[in-house]
């Protein structure tokens, strides 16, 4: 059974205004990768927006892991918990994901709304900002950041969810040659880990080295790109 | 040697306060050109010294009590012009805050003690020294420069002091400001200074002059003078030491009881035993004289103990002046920068 | 294929014009809000933890609102003025310039009570010392203090967590905003080379802009914190 499941999906902003995305389907199996590309204004950031739950569509079902998401579904605190830990995002404007005083407690955010034990949570996080090599901008905050030091530190903090599903927007844009390579690294690894990505990216050498399904997103359609 | 408010006839005042004001624009306008921006900060560090050695009263013969000033060291340090920027500073710090030297004879003091000492005791320093660079050789003019400057600005003061009675009487012949004339004021402040005065700052000039050589080399004003290049960001820390050890000890300058020959308030000078006798009136011009009322007369304030009083204002008046020689350098970097 | 205009040098002469007060203001405003941004408070050699800073400097203002006894104003006069003269001088200016506001200010208001009751000027020159003193302190301890250590040290000392999380999102927002708003009007005045005859629709279009930026904002953000399973329960905040 696949792990995401759009079908047929209508989406506008406005009652008035035409619909970004015009009876979308899509299906992704765990552990695949999948590249998303379109022009600006295609309705990336919307698709996006759905499958993490933070809009709904007006028509159209979306199924993750079997189970129907809709308004109903994620007002129950413990399946919107379990959805959004299960659900990675990394926005692309990482400024509005971080809201903490420091990095550091930005990566511990999440693992505490989860109500893990202190030392998971520490582990966690000395593990991601390992991983990210944010050692040295631990303690700062995060507007001191430069915007890409911002970008990784929002993906630490999203790392930190253990999410089966990682949904990331743009995630190399802005970063320089050493953070991208960090981080290209990351996502093969992650992927051979068994995790399902799902990025919208300009960047063909990121398609080639995830091996990824690319779709193509067309007047508010996905067509398969050879 | 701080005179006090209405020992000097106001047109006393009037004249050495005139006469520093060419020498002040002088002094600033000098140091503005040979002092490296970044040193003014450090000169209010001088500034404090000043300040601190004056707080420190040694007993004098004759019951009266005096102290060092420290203007012939700042002089070594940062030049003559900028010592008489600094202890015109710490004077008025001293006069405004704490009462110590009159307001209205602000003008006079600046002339003892931030013109005729500093500039005199460099002169010596420089004649004595002449081309060698020893250690000894050096010490020794400092020790001797800053002595000849103490005495030449309490013979200045002296002479201040004792040119009022002949100038300044009233109808029935009284003194109507400083009652003593030159023959009694001229060995009443030099004997006291050359035998005690003049000695502490010698010995004070000399240790300290001693420690900059060994420990920052680089802040000596010979080294501004023959454009020496920086030797590099030299640590301050011994010389902020010494600061914060003279404040911690000045509570001793409370040992010294009694009041300085000339520094009386006008309730004590009726008393005053000067060639066997008393004087027997208040000079009008002290009694009904103008004064300002100050924070802290004489670094003290009512039902506080006196040493704590005293270290307090030592702090309060250091860290005034290191704030105010800060702002200073930043005046003076904006100016150079626009010329 | 790009027009002629694009092509050859730019002909026309740009009259002289002059930024008018409401948009200097504003970049004034956005540059005080987005300052809090460079704002890297740090301690030089002496590094006092900041919950002790905190500490210190809220019994300091304790000491000095109710002091009568002259030793207390006198010993908090030594400490702040002694630790203000570590600052270095351009820190220093930008602490002691609303310090000296303040107390010439307080002076302004208490003049004609000192002129009327002469009796009572000893109480009011402490008044102005007081708030010289304290705005002085405060503005040290700004100087000196990273922000989000600040909030840190609040939740050492109990504050409650939905608390310190909602300063720490305001300063966010305070920090954010303030950038915008000088970004926008560095790029208006970047393109504003001529005279400018609608200068009050940019002022109107700034503000908004950042208005709506701010909700934008906002929304983001919580969603975000949805997305990293926050769901209104403050959990270990």
């Amino acid at each position: 059974m696949a792990l995401l499941e759009l079908d047929n999906i209508t989406f506008s902003y406005a009652p008035e205004e035409p619909p970004v995305l015009r009876g979308l389907s899509l299906s992704v199996e765990a552990g695949a990768c999948v590249a998303l590309r379109g022009d600006n204004g295609a309705g990336k950031t919307t698709l996006f927006r759905i499958l993490n739950g933070l809009s709904f569509p007006q028509s159209g079902v979306y199924r993750f892991d079997g189970a129907e998401i809709n308004r109903a579904y994620l007002k129950k605190q413990r399946n919107a918990k379990r959805f959004h830990q299960r659900v990675g995002y990394l926005f692309q404007n990482p400024e509005v994901m971080l809201f903490n005083a420091s990095v550091r407690e930005e990566i511990a955010f999440g693992p505490r709304q989860l109500g893990l034990p202190r030392e998971e949570i520490e582990a966690r996080v000395r593990d991601c900002l390992q991983l990210l090599g944010l050692e040295p901008l631990a303690d700062k905050a995060p507007y001191h950041l430069s915007g890409g030091q911002k970008k990784q530190a929002a993906f630490a903090a999203v790392l930190a969810l253990n999410p089966e599903l990682l949904i990331l927007d743009e995630p190399l844009a802005g970063l320089d040659r050493k953070a991208r390579d960090r981080l290209l690294g990351l996502l093969l690894e992650l992927r051979q880990a068994g995790k399902t990505l799902l990025t919208a990216t300009h960047d063909e050498a990121l398609c080639r080295a995830l091996e990824a399904r690319v779709l193509r997103l067309e007047e508010g359609v996905l067509r398969e790109e050879p | 040697m701080h005179i006090p408010e209405n020992y000097l006839s106001p047109v006393s005042c009037t004249v050495l306060g005139a006469a520093m004001i060419p020498v002040w624009v002088h002094a600033v306008k000098k140091t503005n050109e040979e002092l490296p921006g970044e040193k003014i900060p450090l000169l209010g560090a001088g500034a404090a010294f000043s300040f601190l050695a004056m707080m420190f009263n040694v007993p004098l013969v004759g019951g009266s009590t005096g102290h060092a000033v420290g203007g012939t060291l700042i002089a070594l340090l940062f030049g003559p012009n900028a010592a008489c920027l600094a202890v015109s500073v710490a004077l008025l710090l001293q006069a405004l805050i704490f009462g110590d030297g009159g307001v209205l004879a602000f003008g006079a003091n600046c002339f003892n003690m931030a013109f005729v000492l500093p500039y005199v005791g460099w002169g010596v320093y420089r004649l004595l020294k002449g081309k060698g660079d020893g250690t000894v050789r050096s010490c020794a003019a400092a020790a001797i420069g800053s002595y000849v400057g103490l005495n030449a600005a309490a013979l200045c003061c002296a002479v201040e002091f004792g040119l009022q009675p002949m100038l300044f009487r009233d109808a029935v012949g009284n003194a109507l400001y400083c009652p003593y004339d030159l023959s009694v004021a001229i060995p009443a402040m030099m004997i006291p200074h050359l035998a005690v005065a003049g000695v502490v700052e010698a010995v004070f000039t000399a240790a300290v002059y001693a420690l900059v050589r060994r420990t920052s080399p680089d802040l000596r004003y010979e080294r501004i003078l023959s454009g020496a290049p920086e030797g590099g960001k030299r640590s301050r820390l011994p010389i902020f030491a010494l600061i914060a050890a003279l404040i911690a000890a000045c509570p001793l300058g409370l040992l010294a009881t009694g009041t300085a020959w000339g520094e009386w308030g006008a309730e004590e000078i009726a008393e005053i035993v000067v060639g066997g006798k008393t004087l027997g009136y208040t000079p009008a011009g002290l009694e009904k004289g103008w004064s300002l009322a100050v924070p802290m007369p004489d670094y003290a304030l009512e039902g506080v103990n006196e040493a704590l009083a005293y270290v307090l204002s030592a702090v309060i008046g250091v860290a005034l002046l290191v704030i105010l020689f800060k702002l200073l350098s930043l005046v003076m970097k904006g100016r150079r920068k626009n010329t | 294929m790009i027009p002629d205009w694009l092509k050859g040098e730019e002909r026309a002469a740009p009259p002289r014009d002059r930024s008018p007060f409401a948009l200097r203001t504003l970049k004034t405003l956005g540059g005080v809000l987005a300052r809090l941004q460079i704002q890297r408070g740090r301690e030089g050699r002496l590094r006092i933890s900041v919950l002790g800073k905190l500490l210190l400097l809220l019994a300091l203002l304790l000491c000095l609102s109710v002091a009568r006894h002259p030793l207390l104003l006198l010993g908090v006069a030594a400490l702040a003025l002694g630790y203000a003269s570590t600052l270095p001088a351009w820190e220093l200016a930008s602490v002691l310039r609303p310090a000296l506001g303040g107390a010439l200010l307080t002076l302004l208001l208490v003049l004609p009570a000192m002129l009327l009751r002469p009796a009572g000027r000893l109480n009011n020159v402490l008044v102005v010392g007081k708030v010289f003193l304290s705005v002085t302190m405060v503005n040290c301890f700004n100087r000196r203090t990273q922000w989000n250590e600040l909030t840190a040290a609040l939740r050492r000392l109990r504050v409650p967590g939905v608390f310190v999380f909602v300063l720490d999102l305001s300063l966010k927002y305070i920090v954010q905003l303030g950038g915008v708003m000088v970004d926008l009007l560095t790029a208006r005045e970047l393109r504003a080379v001529g005279r400018d005859r609608h200068k009050y629709r940019s002022v109107g279009g700034v503000l908004g802009q950042t208005f709506l930026r701010s909700i934008r904002l906002s929304r983001e953000t919580w969603e975000a914190m949805c997305c990293r399973c926050f769901t209104d329960d403050y959990k270990g905040l």
